[in-house]
């Protein structure tokens, strides 16, 4: 129920008095505080420095925005806010605000925002310059991306500064008006660029401390994760940090190794150990290593091997080590097993009876085992590493060794079980079976050549024996085959006579007994083929019989000579040939005489031999040569002999008849004559008989002869001791 | 050349030409002998007897010192493989190669009967082959290269 009892001119007075307090209210509110605020200032930034000092790196942000409160309030502007710039400084973000009730907060939409978008403002903060605008409106032409940004959010007034540390910007503290405009006071921005400050080094503090916190974590998770055991531990040798795998070495936790003194914890020794790599490496300022054991609590041991660095301060004085612990149990044993094997490997290289050696592509021998190196004349295996087979003395088969490794190596292929030569340490000659097969890397990559190989030097000796008693044997054979051959054949001759002249003598007997009549009497008429019966055919039939038998035994009597020869003992002894020529010449003078020949002995070396063989030997020379003179010519047989590398060569050279080339090797054939029957007496064993004798006795007899010239016969046999130089 | 398998049996003794000259090559008289006084019941041809290989072949060739060949005459020869100088297969073999002696018939009397020599002298182009002592059924074989002249 409203009276207008008031006056129109109380209204008025009213309404002025409510103008006034506005006024008053809006220069309480909005007009910045003059020089007496001054203190009050101070104080705050006073009080935000001490509140920052001490805060918790965890609650920066909180405090940042509590202090942009503060000052907002105190300064009378509508908005505070913090801008980080990007490393790179392209981009800008808002990372703190505060607005005053009933103001538009703006951080949500001023992320990641370009630099380069506000140009002016930009490099005016980079250069560490405060950027003033009383006025946004009034803002010159060349920051008209400013202006237009400014107005769009209704900023009337604005100042920022920079925030640097180390002289580095990394953000800016803005403060904005939006209600009115401001004439920023020097005060004013000399307090909001010391806040800028504090913010920056906050800031910055925070930053450096996430980033070493960080750090730190990944050194952390490194050091916990590796399979070292890394310890690091101070100049007293107490422990200040051990990692996990350290700990689980040890099986021990970290808390009951930190701050023990090292030796007593690593190695149960109640003092420092001599052989300690931390000592070491802080007295000489690098790194140093060790192998030692490290004993558990439960007692039990493990190689381990240790390098220890030394850390120093900035001033050079020690500060501690660390040290970096493997466990080398694995490795030891893997050694130990290395060993072993090896040592295996070589006990069977050396001890089978085989050799063994392995040359690389070049055939350079890079090993070999002990059989090996003491064929080659070697001290030991390792002597024969880096040489070729031309600097050993089997050199002379250096090339066919080569030829044969590179073949190998070529092809891939091996080479097995065959047969080469080699020079023994005496210089012998020495037959080896060999194999080679090419070596190959784990790549399968040929590297060079492994070989084998057995001595068969005495195999192959005798397997030379063997080959040449063989053919020995089997010529002997051949001679007994055509011996019995030609025998049988000569035996049957004889026996041909004797069946077919039997049969002759059965037939004359009938005819005579035809003849007699039965009363006794002969027919007259009968009497001349009777008489030819009994005078001429029968008595030549029985000759004829009689002479074929008598052949035979001949004929079996030399046989049975010839096979004596080979049993009879021989006394072999020097034998004056010259004298023993003499005897043969005597007991043949009939001969010589009535064949009229010529004889002449040269003076004759001595020799080895049988003399009772011998003599057969030179008398069935003689005789032949006698024999088979030539009518054309006076006969003429000359003996001599001479002495030829502790061997006498004996020629009994005549001019008889010669032989024929085709016949010259048929007259050592038993049985064997050069005339007919009947002509040249002889069973035709002499030539024969003296091949025997000769070769028992470690000689040899052989001819040289032209038909209608003459024939020599030589006779080799071992010349007496005395001649022999 | 046909090496004769069967003997027949033959009564009748006059088969063979009179004039065709019988050689015998054999250097063993007594052999000689056996054989000319079993030639000489069945036949009446001439009979020669030649000492060794080389008589035999000078005799056939016309040439050396003792008897030669008449061209107008036959000859059959029985010739012995074992002889010295030169031997029974080797006559063969000389023959063989000369024109006007390959024609006349050689029968090879021998001690032995090993095939190889055997088949040796059928390889030599010999008519016939027989084994000493010759039978009386060797006259037959005679008689039966000689038809073949």
């Amino acid at each position: 129920m409203e009276k207008p009892d008031k006056s129109r001119a109380d209204l008025l007075a009213d309404i002025s008095a409510l103008q006034e307090e506005v006024a008053s209210l809006k220069d309480a509110i909005c007009k910045p505080h003059t020089q007496s605020d001054g203190f009050a200032l101070e104080t705050l930034v006073t009080r935000i420095s001490t509140d920052f000092i001490n805060t918790d790196p965890g609650r920066v942000d909180e405090e940042i925005i509590k202090a942009l409160e503060l000052i907002g309030n105190f300064v009378c502007v509508d908005r505070c806010y913090v801008f980080m710039f990007s490393q790179d400084a392209a981009t800008m973000n808002n990372t703190h605000e505060w607005c005053r009730p009933g103001v538009q907060p703006q951080m949500q939409r001023l992320h990641h925002l370009s630099t380069d978008a506000l140009p002016w403002f930009s490099s005016r903060i980079m250069a560490l310059k405060n950027v003033v605008v009383p006025r946004v409106a009034d803002l010159p032409d060349a920051a008209q991306a400013e202006k237009t940004e400014w107005q769009r959010e209704n900023i009337q007034s604005l100042i920022c500064v920079p925030m640097a540390c180390r002289g580095k910007v990394i953000g800016f503290v803005g403060f904005d008006c939006v209600l009115y405009q401001n004439d920023w006071s020097e005060q004013v921005i000399t307090v909001l660029r010391i806040v800028g400050d504090i913010f920056a080094n906050l800031i910055d503090r925070k930053q450096t401390e996430e980033a070493l916190r960080k750090s730190e974590e990944t050194y952390r998770t490194l050091i916990n994760h590796v399979d070292l055991g890394i310890t690091l531990i101070g100049t007293d040798h107490r422990i200040i940090m051990a990692n996990t795998a350290i700990c689980k070495m040890f099986n021990k936790k970290p808390e009951d190794l930190i701050g023990k003194k090292c030796y007593e914890q690593f190695e149960h020794r109640s003092d420092i150990c001599s052989h300690c790599p931390g000592t070491k490496a802080m007295a000489a300022g690098v790194h140093a290593d060790v192998e030692t054991y490290g004993i558990r609590d439960d007692g039990s041991r493990f190689p381990v091997k240790i390098r220890a660095f030394p850390l120093f301060y900035e001033s050079g004085k020690p500060r501690g080590f660390i040290e970096v612990v493997t466990d080398i149990t694995h490795l030891k044993q893997a050694e130990r097993t290395l060993e072993e094997s090896r040592r295996m490997l070589q006990i069977v290289l050396d001890n089978i009876p085989v050799r063994v050696f392995w040359k690389d592509r070049n055939s350079v021998f890079i090993g070999c085992n002990q059989l090996l190196a003491r064929d080659a004349g070697l001290k030991s295996n390792q002597d024969i590493i880096g040489k070729t087979d031309a600097e050993l003395i089997w050199k002379e088969q250096a090339e066919l060794y080569r030829a044969d490794d590179a073949k190998v190596i070529e092809s891939g292929i091996s080479k097995l079980n065959y047969e080469e030569p080699q020079t023994g340490p005496g210089g012998e000659h020495r037959w080896l079976r060999t194999n080679k097969v090419p070596m190959r890397n784990f790549e399968g990559r040929i590297i060079g050549v492994l070989g084998t190989y057995e001595d068969i030097t005495d195999r192959k000796t005798i397997e030379q024996e063997r080959e040449s008693l063989l053919h020995a044997l089997a010529a002997k054979n051949e001679e007994m085959e055509s011996i019995i051959y030609i025998t049988s054949h000569d035996l049957r001759s004889p026996l041909v006579n004797i069946n077919g002249f039997g049969t002759e003598l059965e037939n004359s007997f009938k005819k005579v007994r035809e003849f007699i009549k039965d009363d006794g009497m002969i027919d007259k008429s009968a009497l001349p083929e009777l008489k030819m019966l009994l005078e001429q055919d029968i008595p030549e039939s029985l000759e004829y019989i009689h002479a074929s038998a008598d052949k035979m035994e001949v004929l079996l009597r030399a046989l049975l000579t010839l096979s004596r020869l080979g049993r009879v003992e021989l006394k072999i002894a020097p034998i004056n040939m010259s004298q023993l020529l003499d005897e043969i010449c005597r007991s043949m003078q009939y001969q010589i005489t009535e064949s009229k020949v010529r004889i002449v002995i040269n003076e004759l070396p001595d020799c080895m031999g049988d003399k009772g063989q011998i003599s057969q030997v030179f008398t069935n020379l003689l005789d032949n040569a006698i024999k088979y003179l030539s009518p054309e010519r006076k006969g003429r047989i000359r003996v001599s002999g001479k002495v030829l590398k502790n061997r006498c060569i004996y020629c009994v050279a005549d001019n008889g008849i010669g032989i024929v080339r085709e016949h010259q090797d048929k007259v050592f054939e038993i049985f064997h004559r050069l005339a007919p029957l009947g002509t040249i007496q002889g069973e035709g064993i002499g030539l024969t008989a003296a091949q025997r004798i000769l070769a028992r006795q470690n000689g040899r007899i052989w001819l040289e002869s032209e038909i209608g010239k003459g024939t020599k016969f030589y006779i080799e046999l071992p010349a007496a001791h005395h001649y022999s130089h | 050349m046909n090496f004769p398998q069967l003997i027949i049996t033959v009564i009748k003794r006059w088969k063979i030409r009179n004039d065709i000259i019988i050689l015998i090559a054999e250097d063993d008289e007594g052999h000689f002998i056996l054989a000319k006084r079993l030639l000489r019941k069945a036949v009446t041809n001439e009979i020669m007897w030649l000492r060794d290989g080389q008589e035999t072949l000078d005799f056939l060739r016309m040439q050396g010192q003792g008897p030669r060949r008449d061209p107008q005459r036959d000859y059959l020869l029985l010739l012995d493989l074992r002889m010295p100088k030169i031997d029974g297969f080797e006559v063969l073999s000389q023959l063989q190669k000369e024109t006007d002696l390959k024609g006349i018939p050689v029968i090879v009397i021998t001690t032995s009967d090993y095939p190889d020599n055997i088949s040796r002298c059928k390889a030599l182009s010999c008519a016939g082959y027989a084994i000493k002592p010759l039978k009386p059924d060797f006259v037959d074989t005679l008689e039966q290269v000689a038809a073949r002249y």
